[in-house]
């Protein structure tokens, strides 16, 4: 498994480092670490500057390298005394893109950035590096949320759960995308350490009350019947690594809401969810379940992509 | 506020504001509309549940009666008020909005499969409906005498209400036939409302309707007047549109959340309700005069997308397809356009 770990230096990064190194990963895992300077200055502009801040911006550009390069280093030897197999890149330019384009070249399965936890106002108003990378991303995308309590703590420590062990809640609706989102869990070294929550949500309309007629039709009863016999089978089927592996079926009018619930009631430390591939019409007028769960869960979020990278 | 009562003063009190002003008026009207009808169904199935009513038989009167409020109260408000233009474009003007717009754009925008049990009896009745108005405005007319307008009688607003009640509890029957038992189960009392939030939701939800078809009426007919257009056009476009936005948010819904098929329920159901109920209930509150202009647009109009309706269920195994839906969109369209563009002149 290839996986790019974007740092800032910040101690949201910190967390997702943390995170990662706790995390049972598969023994073939080889990670990344990128860390973009953003460049205020295209190289036009700065032709077109006088000499004297030419060398300003060079002296600081030189300095800035330097201080990325020791971040590097921090990184990669903080996770090769975890075990994990790590190395470092340097990019120039706007973090998102460099981060998403990094994704590309390096042919990543998994993007794992930092959330700072910003409320809707700030994100609208400040922007978010982890929202675009989420949004543009060729691939899968780990989120690393602060602690509880909002902030980062200072020595992040996962899996949160007061028992040791990794809680992850697989939300789960038999999709192509929720399928990946479970083979990419089943694959997981997981043993005693973990327990798995697969949850599946079915949507009911509860305006002008149609989740009454809903209930009763014929349609309806299938759907859930469909859905218990997908979960016995993800149980059943599938070649689990841990033998504690829960299920629970949910009917919800709001179905993000109904998976943060969810996560909160299992005390997750994750949770895994496929990524649809939707246009952007589609997303604005159809909305995205994922990317809810994205922004307002108080835990880690890991939004499988539906679709591959071509290969390089 | 004592225009409020005052029809008189009503008018003259709209007739002072500008354009933009009345259009706003409506659209807060059929607001209004919308989210009292959401509460009082809300409020109304809460109370049944906790009378232990069965949830087949709140489905099949509360929840199908509830969605058709907006235009039940406008037309009757229109009717009771001298406005059968209003009154009867509204209630045809919903059905061509429910099955041309609503179930054309749904049929575009995804799979909505064919329920053949649904199908094969509401849906003729949903023919029947609209073709029995259509033959008994046709007898009216071929009845009146020089010089006199054509008219829907009372007694037809009791044949359609008496109608509207033999349909409900054949609704009821089928429903149980078709195995809609499976979802009953004990009342969850967790997941019922306050008795007292109950009520403030159905009665808060009936001034709102009420509210807002008060208001609704005089305000569509004042732009229709303004418009030079007749009480009908603007009845049959905007004030319908607006009052099938239940149905509306309820497809739009349904789609989003990967649930198409109660689509059709939903639209058969209301068109029949449109008839016998909105229909049923303006001429039984009122006499209603029947405009020359509904004879040759308004009721081929909505009969054209019905058969069509009607044929496509025939020709489908499976789905509607989504060139269906952009024929009921076109004719829907078409039938908008036209009526604004001819400006067609109510025969009063």
């Amino acid at each position: 498994m290839n996986i790019l770990l974007a740092t800032d230096g910040s101690a949201c990064a910190r967390a997702a480092m943390a995170f990662l190194a706790g995390f049972p990963l598969p023994d073939d895992t080889g990670i990344t670490v990128v860390t973009v300077i953003e460049e205020v200055l295209s190289e036009q502009k700065l032709a077109q500057t006088s000499d004297e801040h030419r060398a300003a911006f060079e002296a600081e550009r030189t300095q800035a390298a330097g201080e990325a390069e020791r971040l590097l280093a921090d990184n990669v030897q903080y996770l090769s005394d975890a075990g994990l197999a790590a190395t470092s890149l340097l990019r120039y330019g706007h973090p998102a893109e460099e981060i998403v384009g990094a994704a590309t070249e390096t042919c990543c399965d998994i993007i794992v950035v930092g959330s700072h936890g910003h409320g809707t106002l700030e994100r609208f108003l400040l922007g978010s590096v982890s929202d675009r990378v989420f949004e543009y991303a060729p691939c899968s995308v780990l989120i690393v949320k602060p602690g509880a309590s909002g902030e980062p703590a200072a020595e992040p420590h996962f899996p949160a759960a007061a028992d040791g062990r990794w809680h992850i809640l697989l939300a789960y609706d038999d999709s192509p995308a929720a399928r990946k989102a479970l083979e990419f869990c089943a694959g997981l070294p997981l043993n005693e350490r973990a327990r798995v929550k697969a949850l599946t949500v079915l949507p009911l309309i509860r305006m002008f009350r149609q989740d009454v007629r809903q209930q009763l039709g014929w349609v309806w009863q299938e759907k859930k019947e469909a859905a218990e016999m997908a979960l016995e089978w993800l149980v059943r089927e599938m070649d689990w690594k841990t033998p504690d592996i829960a299920t629970q079926l949910v009917e919800s009018e709001d179905v993000s809401q109904a998976i943060l619930d969810g996560a909160d009631a299992f005390g997750s430390d994750l949770i895994v969810l496929g990524n649809k591939s939707k246009k952007a019409l589609q997303r604005f007028l159809l909305g995205s379940s994922t990317a809810r769960v994205a922004h307002h869960a108080s835990c880690s979020i890991l939004a499988v992509r539906e679709t591959e990278i071509p290969d390089q | 506020m004592h225009w409020l009562a005052d029809e008189a003063a009503m008018q003259q009190f709209l007739a002072g504001l500008p354009t933009l002003v009345l259009l706003g008026i409506v659209v807060v009207c059929i607001a209004m509309l919308s989210k009292g009808a959401d509460w009082m169904i809300d409020g109304v199935v809460d109370l049944a549940r906790r009378t232990g009513l069965p949830k087949i038989v709140i489905g099949a009167t509360v929840i199908s009666l509830g969605t058709t409020l907006p235009e039940a109260f406008v037309s009757v408000m229109a009717a009771y008020m001298g406005n059968p233009g209003l009154a009867l474009g509204n209630g045809v003007g919903s059905i061509i909005a429910d099955t041309g717009l609503i179930f054309g754009l749904s049929c575009v925008l995804t799979a909505v499969p064919v329920n053949r049990f649904i199908l094969n009896r509401t849906g003729w009745v949903q023919v029947g409906a609209a073709t029995l108005l259509v033959a008994i405005g046709v007898v009216a007319l071929l009845s009146t005498a020089e010089g006199e307008q054509p008219t829907l009688q009372r007694w037809v607003g009791f044949l359609f209400l008496a109608l509207l009640a033999a349909y409900l509890y054949v609704t009821y029957r089928w429903a149980r036939k078709g195995g809609e038992m499976a979802g009953e189960g004990e009342v969850d009392e967790a997941s019922l409302m306050s008795l007292g939030r109950s009520w403030v939701m159905v009665i808060g939800g009936l001034v709102l309707v009420i509210a807002g078809a008060r208001l609704l009426v005089p305000s569509a007919s004042e732009i229709a007047m303004r418009l030079h257009v007749p009480d009908d056009v603007i009845a049959a476009t905007m004030v319908a549109f607006g009052t099938s936005l239940p149905e509306l948010m309820t497809a739009i819904s349904a789609i989003r959340k990967g649930h198409p098929e109660i689509t059709v329920g939903n639209i058969v159901g209301a068109d029949v309700l449109n008839v016998l109920f909105v229909i049923g209930a303006a001429a039984a509150a009122e006499p209603l005069a029947i405009p020359a202009n509904f004879y040759y647009f308004h009721f081929p109009a909505m009969l054209l997308i019905l058969y069509s309706f009607r044929v496509f269920i025939s020709m489908n195994k499976a789905e509607f397809r989504r060139w269906q839906g952009a024929w009921l969109l076109t004719v829907y369209g078409v039938y908008i356009a036209l009526q604004y563009g001819l400006h067609i002149q109510a025969a009063h």
